[in-house]
């Protein structure tokens, strides 16, 4: 079943809309409807890619699941139930299990979206979406964030290394923005020339 | 809005540029558990888009640069990335709506921009959580202040202002960073202007 899910190539634009779809199902519906939409998440996400359920593996999002359902009978509605000598309320421990199965849902939605679409998916969902410019912005940025992350980490490597970050913190650490900029636009440069040279147009 | 290929090629690099910081030195943070890291990350981030405001100087530029560094964090690998793309976004927009609120721009608009970003910083846990749990969130949060403030015996209003000092000190925290970006803009603005020396690198060195 799985394997047979694989084989599907959705369009970014099909992915952004299940996106949104699962989103605005997560947040109007409650009870044995949410869990409904949280299995239809699960299972999207395990159909769309290895990456699709990512997040699952993050110890950050369980943390917050668990103080959500560990405080809502405390802290929503009255106490009106007892367990082991210990008053709670109904009301706020099934409050709990919707935000918590709310979350995940969203979670899983958001981290399969962002773990199943490529950045040609993005650009060609920008231009048919009638925002080329963004497009090309984000292809312009996604071809210099190598380059830009080596001489960013190059040129502060340099700088730590003379012990330039000893003494008068604060304008070497101007300094070290004014050069990463400087550098980072000389680039520009270049690549708007490449653009022009090519026709490119923002029509 | 229409914008240049120029201005297009720079709203790609000022994202790029922090994009980069928040995949390099974001992923650094966030592994040694640093606190206040988001504050110290939309800092820099900040300070590299409001730069790129002085050379991309059109309305929903330092939007787009936010866009771009949000799509740029969205491939990333890795990390729970719902926050910190809802809170480059909301940044952006903020330094944004501040520096529109000045027009042209000036130093008073960039530090406006900064303080109104960074504060973000602060309503940024209360907002995404909310998006993700509901209200009910919020009534958590009232029962903890209100029963960690009787516990620990110290009044409601003391616990909330804590809060709020937190609060201010990003608002400074930006502003100050508004203050920063001006200077560095012009320095980059200078260095980059026809007739400015060339760095060196391949001049031969006297023995």
């Amino acid at each position: 079943m799985v394997k047979l899910l694989k084989r599907w190539d959705l369009p970014a634009g099909c992915r952004a809309a299940v996106l949104v779809a699962s989103i605005v199902l997560a947040v109007l519906t409650s009870g044995a409807a949410g869990l409904l939409v949280l299995a239809a998440v699960v299972a999207y996400a395990l159909g769309s890619g290895d990456g699709g359920l990512v997040v699952i593996r993050k110890w950050q999002l369980w943390l917050f699941l668990a103080v959500l359902l560990l405080l809502s009978p405390f802290a929503i509605g009255q106490r009106d139930t007892m367990l082991w000598g210990i008053p709670f309320s109904n009301e706020g421990l099934w409050a709990g299990l919707y935000m918590s199965i709310r979350a995940l849902t969203i979670a899983v939605a958001v981290t399969g979206f962002a773990n199943t679409i490529s950045v040609e998916g993005i650009t060609r969902l920008f231009d048919r979406a009638g925002l080329a410019g963004l497009g090309f912005a984000t292809g312009v940025a996604f071809n210099m964030l190598p380059t830009l992350s080596l001489e960013s980490q190059s040129t502060f490597e340099t700088m730590r290394l003379r012990g330039g970050f000893r003494r008068q913190r604060l304008a070497r650490l101007k300094m070290l923005a004014v050069i990463v900029l400087t550098n980072a636009l000389r680039h520009a440069d270049d690549i708007v020339c490449a653009a022009e040279a090519r026709a490119f147009g923002n029509d | 809005v229409k914008f240049s290929v120029r201005e297009l090629v720079y709203i790609g690099i000022f994202g790029a540029l922090w994009g980069a910081v928040e995949m390099t030195l974001g992923a650094y943070l966030s592994v040694l558990q640093v606190p206040m890291r988001g504050t110290l990350l939309t800092s820099i981030g900040l300070l590299i888009v409001l730069v790129g405001r002085l050379f991309v100087p059109r309305p929903g530029s330092v939007l787009m640069m936010g866009i771009v560094t949000a799509i740029v964090k969205l491939m990333s690998i890795g990390g729970f990335l719902l926050n910190p793309m809802i809170a480059i976004v909301a940044e952006s927009a903020l330094a944004e709506a501040g520096l529109l609120l000045i027009g042209r721009p000036r130093r008073i608009g960039f530090v406006l921009a900064g303080a109104l970003a960074v504060g973000w910083d602060f309503f940024h846990m209360f907002f995404t959580q909310g998006l993700l749990a509901g209200k009910g969130i919020y009534e958590i949060y009232l029962w903890t202040i209100r029963d960690a403030s009787r516990i620990l015996g110290i009044p409601t209003s003391y616990a909330i202002a804590g809060v709020l000092s937190m609060l201010l000190l990003r608002l400074a925290l930006g502003a100050f960073v508004g203050f920063l970006a001006w200077d560095v803009a012009k320095t980059v603005l200078i260095r980059l202007a026809p007739g400015t020396i060339e760095p060196t690198t391949s001049a031969p060195v006297e023995q």
